[in-house]
């Protein structure tokens, strides 16, 4: 007879790994990296603002298939990077967007094509121009600056009177002189905190023409044509926005999605803001699918909600997440995101993979993972770039039969048992204590006495052996002072730790002197006696001497600290050293 | 009488001085009989022979220079990893010694130190009751060394450089108590081996007796690989207790217990019931933290020899720790008719009684267990002392044991603990913190100073210190749920905006 043997189900991976390089140093932002077709070739490219670990020497690498395709120096450290199209050509060619500092430098065909640079902010305080154009020295216009300082706050400062105030005072003089040659006005830069791009009349074409929408630290949001390089649209934000996401179509509707420095979270449109919620955690990404936000925190939770502000769920996160991606996947119609997590004990980190609040798969990377990016690459319809916190870079390919959610959950989720169910060990009655039960019950009165009696007895031998022990100051009086001490080294040379402390609160001892007493035949000492410092209350002083043992067997000595009387003395054992005979 | 007959009959009866006296007698008449000469030999020997097989401190330097110790062995199977899961499912925690091993029933050697690092072992703060040699084998070398030059006043009985090994070693009758008088009366080592080398070769390296020698002196020079082959070699030849416990010994420096174990019991298939092997299991056990499977070792132990003290003090201090202390009363009270008289023994019977209800006897118990306390043990009874006043909420009493304790022993980590809780109770925030932080640099190994001072620093508002000290008591007691619940408020607290 037989019978159906069952089939245990193979794990599928559903990630070819494609390429790897550990060695690229590339050091970016979540925010810096990109995916275009720029050559309108069908061969979609990598965009990487990697800059040096000093955040100095940027540049825009261009990575095609598994090799750096081109190079361009940054004029700044780039905050954010956006792709665009922004004519009606027949080839299209993208342009990329870099945000640095207070300007957009637009690139194409890997060319500076364009400087864009924020408006500055106009109202520069007028008392703050009038200081400046009276031409004082610098000592003088330093003192008029320091009040306005006191009146308007240090960031409302336009930056040449920051820099004044910051400067070292020899130099300020220096400063003033080659301002006053040059005559520069007095201007408030910007910087560009976050960037993202909007359709402008379709959003059936992906390369149809877009704009620009980005937020500044002076809380302001811009609306920028890119085909004239004019703002369409200014408002003002209630908060400096950290991550930006924005759905619709600009001459129709849109809505934009933003969370602040504060941990809040915002929606906005033409007409209102309205906050949708406040967390209790910076928020580390935004990402939007179809109506919903998802936001992860860095309190470790993953929150969803809907653009008209519903909460929709929030798990916690089983790391602590450093950047999450959107991964759509349009073969399964499955919309993923990507969590990078890195764990308390630094060794693992994970890339982990929700659909809604389901956790479908999971992927260990060695280096906790910085930037994500999924689209297509190559050739390929849906490649998942990632780029680790030490620079390497990871290209994994979807595979056509990619299943999630087939029971290849993380394998690393080990939460422990509620703790209802730890079940307390206590030990059975025994025999022996139910007997003695009964012995207390009937003999009651008889054990009390005698406990009653003999507790008494041991207060009264306590109190006698606690004089004794003050007599002998080998308890302080009145807990002043407090005396520990530590032998140091293995012998024969032994260095002596006493550590002293005074621990009343009214007095300080001032003429302490430390004598060692010891058997002079045992041990040998340089110096028996130190005097120490005056003892302030709470000050903890230690008082070291080296003792040399030239007998190998464990004895006392006796530390004694005294003033006028004695304080307080105390033992110290030395244990026995027994290298003493074998180098002799 | 003759007087070689009357040395004899000394030797028999353990009167060595004598026996030598007659025997110097008779070689002074006679310089080369070969009789009297060993029979010096012998007595010399026995004079000052010990117990090797008994297991010794492991010194610093050679838990160090072993290089053949795996350093992160998987929990369990090393002593240096125990197992952590056997102690939670007791419920309570044994307390720990001031260098961090658990508890145990009895003090005997490997029970004190705790297994580690040369740095653990050197940071550990050194005091006449927590140090270690720094290797194991001068401490005895130098007891015998003494003792050999105030018996010989007029030099040296053999002077061992004009021996002729070889002639010795073929010898039968001399050369196995020549080997022992070079091992163990003149401790040279080395010349020991030259001798065991030459017997080897005349025995043709049939005989167990010098290999487990060769295995000895192997085992005297830290070159552990070595001793294993020639002991494998000698149980091989004919397997006797002595190799087994010698093997045993190997394993156990080696850090390897769980081959230690299995040794064991197959030297317990050969040697049924043997007290030695039970023994040694049941403290291999102790030290990897399988605390139930050692108090089943040692039940065997006391079915054998009813009278054997570490057993019933083992078994005694595990059923104090698992909360019935009634039972652990009666263990006590089995030491005592056994003749037991000493402070450790009082103060045990003391503890018990208190938390056994038998209020009538704890007094009387920690009065006599004072008297006979020397100075260490009296730290520890006026602790214990201590606690028994808190029992009873007289914390004024406490509060003086406790300062009375700490006046003998200034580095009692766990006295200094209580007085820090105490003082925190009389609103003395700041003394009881110092008091804290003194303790914890004594002994870094006791969870509890490093939660109270978090939990103090917490309550200061120094958020930070509180962090760093609560992640240090995780490390010790990783399942101590206050800590964690302590970490986690701390963390949200960080988080919060």
């Amino acid at each position: 007879m037989s019978g159906f043997s069952s089939r245990t189900l193979q794990f599928q991976q559903p990630w070819i790994d494609a390429f790897s390089d550990s060695n690229l140093a590339l050091n970016t932002l979540p925010s810096c990296i990109a995916l275009a077709d720029l050559q309108d070739d069908a061969d979609s490219k990598l965009i990487v603002g990697a800059f040096d670990e000093t955040y100095t020497d940027a540049k825009l690498k261009i990575f095609k298939g598994t090799t750096q395709y081109g190079e361009v120096k940054l004029p700044g450290t780039p905050s954010a990077i956006q792709t665009f199209y922004s004519d009606l050509n027949k080839t299209k060619i993208p342009g990329i967007g870099v945000a640095s500092g207070p300007n957009i430098y637009v690139y194409k065909n890997l060319r500076p094509y364009f400087k864009f640079t924020v408006p500055p902010q106009s109202e520069v305080n007028s008392l703050e121009a009038d200081i400046w154009q009276q031409k004082c020295d610098a000592t003088q216009l330093t003192k008029l600056l320091e009040d306005l300082k006191m009146e308007l706050g240090f960031t409302n400062l336009s930056p040449a009177s920051q820099k004044l105030l910051l400067l070292e005072p020899h130099l300020r003089e220096q400063f003033v002189q080659t301002r006053g040659q040059l005559a520069l006005g007095l201007r408030r830069k910007t910087t560009i905190t976050c960037m993202t791009s909007i359709p402008k009349y379709s959003t059936d074409d992906e390369k149809s023409i877009s704009c620009l929408v980005f937020a500044t630290e002076c809380a302001k949001l811009y609306f920028l044509d890119i085909q004239a390089f004019t703002i369409l649209n200014e408002f003002s934000m209630p908060g400096i926005a950290s991550h930006l996401a924005i759905s619709g179509l600009y001459v129709v509707s849109y809505v934009v999605i933003f969370t602040t420095r504060n941990g809040c979270l915002y929606t906005m449109n033409e007409k209102k803001t309205e906050c949708i919620a406040s967390f209790s955690a910076p928020s580390i990404g935004l990402v939007l699918q179809g109506d919903f936000i998802m936001t992860a925190l860095m309190d470790s939770t993953l929150h969803c909600f809907t653009i008209q502000g519903m909460k929709q769920w929030s798990v916690e996160l089983p790391g602590i997440p450093i950047t999450l991606a959107s991964i759509p996947i349009m073969s399964l119609s499955l919309k993923l995101v990507a969590v990078s997590c890195r764990f308390r004990d630094e060794k693992t980190s994970h890339l982990f993979f929700y659909s809604g609040p389901q956790l479908m798969h999971s992927i260990a990377t060695p280096q906790p993972v910085s930037a994500i990016i999924f689209g297509p690459y190559g050739q390929g319809e849906s490649a998942l770039i990632t780029i680790s916190t030490r620079g390497s870079l990871n290209i994994r390919l979807l595979k056509r039969t990619a299943q999630f959610g087939c029971g290849e959950r993380a394998g690393i989720l080990a939460l422990p048992p509620p703790n209802s169910q730890i079940k307390l060990n206590v030990p059975k009655k025994s025999k022996l204590l139910v007997e003695q039960t009964i012995r207390e019950r009937e003999q009651k009165i008889e054990i009390y006495e005698q406990w009653k009696r003999s507790w008494l007895h041991l207060n009264v031998m306590t109190c006698e052996e606690y004089l004794k022990a003050l007599q002998s100051s080998a308890v302080s009086q009145n807990n002043s002072l407090k005396l520990t001490a530590q032998v140091l080294g293995l012998g024969p040379h032994l260095k002596i730790q006493v550590f002293l402390q005074n621990l009343s609160k009214k007095e300080a001892f001032t003429s302490l002197t430390v004598v060692f007493h010891y058997n002079k035949s045992v041990f040998k000492m340089d110096s028996p006696s130190r005097q120490v410092p005056m003892l302030v209350p709470n000050y903890e002083c230690c008082v070291e001497s080296y003792i040399v043992c030239e007998m190998s067997v464990s004895s006392n000595v006796t530390v004694l600290v005294f003033d006028e009387q004695l304080r307080l003395s105390a033992f110290i054992n030395i244990p026995a050293c027994n290298c003493i005979c074998s180098s002799q | 009488m003759d007087v070689f007959y009357s040395a004899l009959s000394e030797f028999r009866r353990r009167k060595f001085e004598d026996c030598i006296n007659h025997c110097t007698q008779i070689l002074e008449k006679s310089p080369y009989d070969q009789a009297a000469w060993t029979l010096k030999m012998k007595a010399l020997t026995a004079q000052v022979m010990v117990d090797d097989i008994e297991v010794e401190e492991e010194g610093i330097a050679d838990s160090v220079l072993n290089e053949t110790m795996a350093t992160t062995a998987r929990p369990g199977t090393s002593f240096k990893n125990p197992t952590v899961l056997q102690s939670l499912a007791l419920g309570a925690q044994r307390p720990k010694t001031n260098t961090g091993r658990p508890v145990s029933g009895v003090v005997r050697p490997g029970t004190i130190g705790s297994r580690g690092t040369l740095e653990q072992a050197l940071r550990t703060p050194r005091s006449a009751s927590s140090a270690r040699p720094a290797t194991a084998q001068s401490g005895r070398a130098i007891r015998l060394g003494t003792a050999s030059m105030l018996t010989q006043s007029e030099g040296p009985f053999i002077q061992l450089s004009r021996l002729n090994l070889a002639k010795y070693a073929s010898t039968k009758a001399v050369s196995k108590p020549l080997f022992q008088y070079i091992f163990y009366h003149e401790n040279d080592i080395l010349r020991a081996m030259d001798l065991v080398v030459e017997a080897m070769k005349v025995c043709d390296q049939k005989d167990w007796w010098w290999r487990l020698q060769h295995g000895k002196c192997y085992y005297i020079f830290g070159m552990m690989r070595d001793a294993e082959t020639e002991l494998r070699a000698a149980l091989k030849l004919l397997p006797t207790l002595e190799v087994f416990l010698w093997l045993t010994r190997i394993y156990i420096r080696l850090d390897q217990p769980v081959t230690a174990l299995d040794l064991c019991r197959t030297a317990l298939q050969i040697f049924k019931d043997e007290v030695t092997l039970l023994t040694d299991i049941a403290r291999i056990f102790e030290g990897i933290n399988n605390i139930p499977l050692s108090v089943k070792y040692y039940r065997e132990i006391l079915h054998q020899d009813a009278m054997n003290v570490e057993a019933v003090a083992c078994i005694a201090v595990h059923y104090f720790y698992s909360d019935q202390p009634e039972l652990a009363l009666r263990f006590y009270r089995r030491l005592l008719q056994m003749g037991v008289y000493n402070a450790e023994l009082f103060n045990n019977l003391g503890l018990c009684c208190f938390y056994a209800q038998q209020y009538d006897m704890v007094v009387s118990c920690f009065e006599r267990a004072l008297s006979l306390a020397e100075n260490e043990n009296a730290a520890d009874v006026w602790y214990n002392i201590s606690h028994i006043a808190i029992g009873v909420c007289d914390l004024a009493l406490a509060e003086q044991c406790i300062r009375l304790a700490l006046s003998i022993d200034s580095s009692h980590a766990a006295a200094c603990n209580n007085l820090a809780v105490l003082e925190y109770l009389n609103e003395n925030t700041s003394v009881s913190f110092s008091l804290l932080q003194a303790a914890s640099s004594v002994a870094p190994s006791l969870f509890e100073l490093h939660f109270n001072r978090a939990l103090l620093t917490e309550m200061v508002g120094d958020y930070h210190t509180s962090y760093t000290v609560v992640q240090k008591s995780i490390e010790v007691h990783p399942g101590h749920t206050d800590s964690h619940r302590l970490l986690k408020n701390l963390k949200t607290f960080f988080s919060y905006l």
